[in-house]
C-alpha cells in the first residue's frame, strides 16, 4: 500500500496546552485507508476532540505531521482542507432552516443554485429526512436524532475528502444510537468517504468501524479490527475498556508444556494459560466472562470460588464469583449452568487456555 | 414561621413602596401628557377642559407659513439626523470591537473592558466643556458632527455592551462549523455571527438612538445657530413663551420614542427569539 492510498495519515502528532502542562494529544500515529471507517475509542478527556480539531485545522499541532490524501496540510486553513467535521455539539445553525443548513457548504463553494437544491434534496433523502417534511423546518423544531442527521447531511453533501465524527450521537439513547450507527456506516460505505468516528462507547465503535484505535491519556494504545481488540487486547486498559474482563495476576510459572503453561496466580489458585512473552511474575491474565465456565462440581483444573450473585439480562445469565482472597470473577452464558446453585455456595471456575491472554502489568 | 414567603404587613409594605416609586417615575410624564390636551391657554392644572387645540397649534408651527420661523420641523430633523448618525457610528465601531474583545485574548483586554464603563461616570458637562474648547481652538466648523462625535463617545459603551452580550451568546463552534464547511472568516462573520447578533445590535441601536435624540447637556454646549436639536428647541421655548404647545411637542416626543421601541420590538423581538431552543 502506498502513501497515496491513505485518506489520512498522522505522524507523531502532539498537541500541548498551557505551555506543555496539558498534553491533550501526546504522539499519535495513525493511518486511515481510502473508504475505511476508523473509530477512536477512549475515555473522556483522553484527547479525542483535540485530535479531530487538529485534523480539521481548528487547532495547530505542537508537533508532528498530518497528511490528507498524501498532502501535508500544515498551514492550511479549515476552509482549504476539505475535511468534514460533525461536532460533538452538532453545531447546527439555529438561524437557518434545515434546507439552508444543508446548503451552506455548497453555497460557500459557489455551486449553482439549481444544483444545490437537487443535492440538498438527495442528501436529505439519504439521511431519511424527507425534504417535503423537513426542508423548511427550523432546528428548534427537530428532535435530537433529526438534528444529528441534519449535521450529518450538512457535512456529507459537500463530499469532503475525509469526514470526522466527534461523538455526534452521545446525546441519543442506546437504541437510536445503535440504529444510527448502522445507518451511518451504510451511508459512509455508499459514498465511499473515509471516516474517523470518535466515541467512548465500545459497542458503537464495534458496530461502526473497520478498525478501532483505543486511546488513553493522549496516546493510542492499540489499533486493530474490533474482534482483535476484544480478543487480543494489548494491555489491561484496553481489555477493560472494550468489555468486561476477568483479570488475575501471575504469581509463579509452574510448568511450560508447548503452547500451554500452568501458573499459580497471586490469588492462590492454579490455572492453565496460553504462553507468551509476558508470562512472568506480575503479568496479567485476561479472559472474557463469555468464555468462562462455571460448574457446581470440579470439572478438573477449576478454581474454587464462592458464588456471590446471579442475574439475568437480555438473554444472558450472569454470575459473579469471588476467589478466597476476594478477587472477583464473572461469567456469562445463555444457558443456566448453575440452576441448582444458590448464592454463597462453592462453584468451580475454569477457562480454556486458548481463550486466555497474558499482557504486561 | 417561615422566612421565605412574604406575608401580611411585609407584602403590603413592598406593594405600596413599589406603587409610590412607579407613580413618582410616571407622574411628570403623565402631567405633561395630560397638560398637552388642555383646553385652556394657561398652565392651570388640572386642566379646566380637554381639547386637541395645542396639537393643532403644533401642526401649524410645523407646517404653516411660520414653519421656518418656529424651526420646529428643522429641529426635529436635526435631532433625528444626529441620533441616526450617532447610532450608526456606535454600531460600526462596536461590532468589530466587541468581536475582538470576546473572541481574542490580547494584553490589555480586561483594561479595555473596564474602560467601557468610564464615560458613564464621566460628567457630561465636563465632556461638553472639553469638546467646546477643542472646537473653538480648532476654529473649524464641524456642523452637526460635533454633537454626533460627543454623543458617539458618550453612548458607545451602550452598543458595546449590547454587542458583547449578544456575542457571548453565539457558540464559537458555530463559527468553526462554518469554516470546516468552506466559509472564509469574512463569510463566517457575515453569515453566522452577524445574523445571530442581530437582536443585540438592534437593541443597541435603539438605545443609542433614543439616548442621543433626547440628550440635552452635550447638545447645549455644542449646538450652533444652524444645528439646533429638538431638546434645545424645547428648552429655548420653555424659557421664552410658556404656552401649552410645548407640552404637546413634549408629548409627541414621548410618543415618538415609544413608537420606535415598539417598531424595533416588532421587527427583532419575535423573530429574534424564535430560533432560541427552549
Ligand atoms: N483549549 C484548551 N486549553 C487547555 N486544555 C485543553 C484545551 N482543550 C482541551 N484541553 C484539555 O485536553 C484534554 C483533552 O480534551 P479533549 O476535549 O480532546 O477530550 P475528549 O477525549 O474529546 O473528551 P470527551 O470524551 O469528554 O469529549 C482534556 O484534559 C482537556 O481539559
Ligand atoms: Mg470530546
Amino acid at each position: 500500500m502506498t502513501e497515496k492510498d491513505n485518506a489520512l495519515e498522522l505522524g507523531d502528532v502532539k498537541c500541548h496546552f498551557a505551555q506543555g502542562k496539558v498534553r491533550a494529544v501526546d504522539g499519535v500515529s495513525l493511518s486511515v485507508p481510502r473508504g475505511e471507517i476508523l473509530s477512536i475509542l477512549g475515555p473522556s478527556g483522553c484527547g479525542k476532540t483535540t485530535l479531530m480539531r487538529m485534523i480539521a485545522g481548528l487547532e495547530t499541532p505542537t508537533q508532528g505531521y498530518i497528511r490528507i490524501h498524501g498532502r501535508d496540510v500544515a498551514g492550511l486553513t479549515p476552509q482549504q482542507r476539505n475535511v468534514g467535521l460533525v461536532f460533538q455539539s452538532l453545531a447546527v445553525f439555529p438561524h437557518m432552516t434545515v434546507e439552508k443548513n444543508v446548503a451552506f457548504g455548497l453555497r460557500m463553494r459557489n455551486v449553482a443554485s439549481e444544483t444545490i437544491r437537487a443535492k440538498v434534496r438527495d442528501v436529505l433523502e439519504l439521511v431519511q429526512l424527507p425534504p417535503a417534511n423537513f426542508a423548511a423546518r427550523w432546528p428548534n423544531e427537530l428532535s435530537g436524532g433529526q438534528l444529528q442527521r441534519v449535521a450529518l447531511a450538512r457535512t456529507l453533501v459537500t463530499q469532503p475528502a475525509l469526514v470526522l465524527f466527534d461523538e455526534p450521537m452521545a446525546a441519543l439513547d442506546r437504541r437510536l444510537r445503535d440504529y444510527m450507527a448502522v445507518e451511518l456506516r451504510a451511508i459512509q460505505k455508499k459514498m465511499g468517504i473515509a471516516a474517523v468516528y470518535v466515541t467512548h462507547d465500545q459497542q458503537t465503535a464495534s458496530t461502526m468501524s473497520d478498525r478501532i484505535a483505543v486511546m488513553s491519556g493522549g496516546k493510542v494504545l492499540q489499533v486493530g479490527p474490533p474482534p482483535d481488540i476484544y480478543n487480543a487486547p494489548a494491555n489491561r486498559f484496553v481489555a477493560e475498556f472494550v468489555g468486561d474482563a476477568n483479570i488475575l495476576t501471575v504469581g509463579k510459572v509452574l510448568s511450560v508444556d508447548g503452547d500451554i503453561s500452568e501458573v499459580e496466580v497471586e490469588a492462590g489458585c492454579r490455572l492453565r494459560v496460553k504462553a507468551c512473552e509476558h508470562l512472568t511474575k506480575g503479568g496479567k491474565i485476561i479472559f472474557r466472562p463469555g468464555q468462562t465456565q462455571v460448574d457446581v462440581a470440579d470439572p478438573g483444573g477449576g478454581m474454587q470460588a464462592k458464588l456471590v450473585s446471579v442475574s439475568f439480562n437480555s438473554g444472558f445469565y450472569h454470575w459473579q464469583m469471588e476467589l478466597p482472597d476476594g478477587t472477583s470473577l464473572s461469567a456469562g452464558s445463555t444457558r443456566d449452568y448453575l440452576a441448582s446453585a444458590s448464592t454463597g455456595q462453592s462453584v468451580w471456575v475454569s477457562v480454556d487456555p486458548e481463550h486466555t491472554r497474558v499482557v504486561e502489568a | 414561621m417561615s422566612g421565605i414567603g412574604r406575608h401580611g404587613a411585609e407584602s403590603a409594605l413592598i406593594g405600596s413602596v413599589t406603587a409610590i416609586l412607579i407613580a413618582l417615575i410616571l407622574a411628570p410624564i403623565a402631567i405633561v401628557v395630560v397638560m398637552s390636551f388642555t383646553a385652556a391657554s394657561t398652565l392651570q392644572f388640572p386642566p379646566p377642559g380637554f381639547s386637541l387645540r395645542w396639537y393643532l397649534e403644533v401642526w401649524h408651527m410645523a407646517t404653516g407659513d411660520a414653519a421656518s420661523l418656529t424651526r420646529l420641523t428643522e429641529s426635529f430633523r436635526v435631532s433625528v439626523a444626529i441620533a441616526a448618525l450617532t447610532a450608526f457610528l456606535c454600531v460600526l465601531a462596536s461590532v468589530p470591537a466587541s468581536y475582538a474583545l470576546v473572541r481574542y485574548r490580547f494584553p490589555g483586554r480586561s483594561a479595555v473592558e473596564e474602560l467601557l464603563g468610564l464615560p458613564i461616570v464621566f460628567p457630561a458637562v465636563v465632556l461638553g466643556i472639553a469638546l467646546l474648547i477643542l472646537v473653538s481652538v480648532s476654529g473649524i466648523e464641524f456642523g452637526l458632527w460635533q454633537i454626533v462625535a460627543a454623543h458617539a463617545i458618550t453612548f458607545l459603551p451602550f452598543t458595546m455592551r449590547n454587542c458583547i452580550t449578544a456575542l457571548k451568546g453565539v457558540d464559537p463552534e458555530l463559527e468553526e462549523a462554518a469554516k470546516t464547511l468552506g466559509a472564509s472568516p469574512l463569510r463566517t462573520f457575515v453569515e453566522i455571527v452577524l445574523p445571530l447578533m442581530r437582536a443585540g445590535i438592534a437593541w443597541g441601536v435603539l438605545l443609542v438612538f433614543i439616548l442621543s435624540f433626547n440628550e440635552f447637556t452635550l447638545s447645549y454646549f455644542l449646538y450652533t445657530v444652524d444645528v439646533f436639536p429638538l431638546s434645545i428647541w424645547l428648552f429655548q421655548q420653555s424659557n421664552t413663551s410658556f404656552s401649552p404647545a410645548i407640552f404637546a411637542v413634549s408629548a409627541l416626543t414621548i410618543f415618538f420614542n415609544i413608537g420606535i421601541i415598539l417598531t424595533v420590538d416588532a421587527i427583532v423581538g419575535k423573530r429574534g427569539g424564535a430560533h432560541i431552543r427552549s
